[in-house]
């Protein structure tokens, strides 16, 4: 059987998204994004 | 040794797979908008009534389980854990503070009963069915904190055989797909709300993932409060993981721990600061109602990808594949925590805990 494709960088991945997230927060809170739809 | 790939070199390879993913939720989206006009313009013909999250599950499956992900498109799928957490991240900015201390306080306790009910479980279902010891303490954590990623984070502390730890990731993947399909239906049996339902949803299902998805699919409210739950559950993942390596350790089992504070940070799910992080500007009027919309927005963007990738690596293969000693312990277990849970959840909503 095989081993499901995970990695061991939770930290790494983790960190990421948070830069990524509050780096989106910021550019929606300053206006320099526009509103966002889905 | 070869050197490691550049960063552009990283960006290009997972490109197809991210493409894969959002393809396959963008298709979601427009299956689920095509069949509501459908409904609308001809409401005698029983169109289905399917939301994109199931849509992009199905799909994945579907995908994943005739064609299979080629090789040219594995590092990419394989980011959706990423999307994951920059959506749970970005669902904090939904939160106020207030919410996270008071709902949050009550998921503390509610997780922390889950958590003895289901190491209690799995160690004496463990023992009934004379699993491995160390298959049964990987079962354990995976069924009691947050699946996948409390197995990976007790390899290398407690050491156990490669076989042991596939055999306990493919066990609770198979109980989170199996959740996918029961939990909504019991919740709509039971005419649950979304907050009781979302709780119990984040309390139950040990991936992330699946966590989030069975919580969303009954509804996206019930999916944010999923998130909450999972988040506290998650929170508890270094000291759970701390206990075990420390055990198998004064066995002789599995290497000592030196510096627990160490490990204890290192094992700890650093997206939960940023989640906490939004909630604290949501909570201090840093954004405009309308730039909160646009960040919940953002958050369901993030979660579409995920979604499909969960459905891209359910293995349904894998459901008779490992031997059916730990899918029975796991069965077993979850089946009673996921009962014991439900009732918590009911309890705890019916003595004016809810908000």
């Amino acid at each position: 059987m095989a081993t499901p494709q995970v990695t061991n960088s939770r930290i790494n991945i983790d960190l990421i998204a948070v830069a990524i997230a509050l780096t989106l927060a910021a550019l929606i809170r300053f206006n320099v994004l526009p509103p966002v739809g889905f | 040794m070869a050197p490691a790939p550049s960063l552009s070199t990283r960006f290009f390879r997972v490109l197809p797979g991210v493409g894969l993913l959002f393809g396959i939720g963008l298709f979601a989206k427009l299956l689920e908008h095509t069949f509501a006009s459908l409904r609308a313009t001809y409401p005698n013909i029983p169109f289905p009534h399917l939301e994109y999250v199931l849509w992009a599950i199905l799909l994945g499956l579907a995908v994943g389980n005739t064609l299979g992900v080629a090789p040219f498109f594995r590092a990419g799928v394989a980011t959706y854990e990423l999307w994951l957490k920059l959506g749970i991240v970005l669902v904090g900015a939904r939160f106020v503070l207030q919410d996270i201390l008071h709902i949050g306080g009550l998921s503390l306790a509610l997780v922390a009963v889950e958590l003895i009910l289901s190491l209690s479980m799995m160690h004496l279902l463990g023992r009934i069915f004379r699993l491995p010891p160390k298959l049964t303490s990987l079962l354990a954590m995976g069924s009691s904190i947050c699946g996948v990623t409390a197995i990976m984070a007790a390899k290398g502390a407690i050491e156990p055989e490669e076989e042991e730890t596939s055999t306990a990731i493919a066990a609770i993947l198979t109980l989170g797909a199996i959740a996918l399909f029961t939990f909504p239906a019991i919740g709509h049996a039971l005419h649950m709300s979304q907050q009781g339902y979302g709780m119990w949803a984040g309390l139950a299902v040990d991936n992330t993932a699946e966590s989030l998805v069975t919580g969303s699919l009954f509804g996206e409210e019930a999916g944010r409060w999923t998130v909450l739950a999972k988040t506290a559950r998650s929170s508890f993942i270094g000291f759970v993981v701390l206990a075990y390596a420390v055990y198998w350790s004064s066995r002789g089992l599995a290497p000592d721990v030196e510096h627990k504070g160490v490990f204890l940070w290192r094992k700890f799910p650093k997206f939960i600061i940023g989640f906490i992080a939004l909630s604290v500007l949501a909570t201090s009027g840093f954004f405009t109602h309308t730039q909160l919309t646009s960040l919940t927005n953002l958050s369901k963007w993030a979660f579409l990808p995920a979604f499909a990738g969960v459905g891209l690596r359910t293995n349904l293969r894998d459901l008779t594949g490992q031997g059916w000693r730990p899918l029975i312990v796991g069965i077993l277990g979850e089946i009673i925590i996921a009962l014991i849970t439900l009732g918590l959840v009911y309890w705890s909503y019916n003595h004016g805990v809810s908000r």
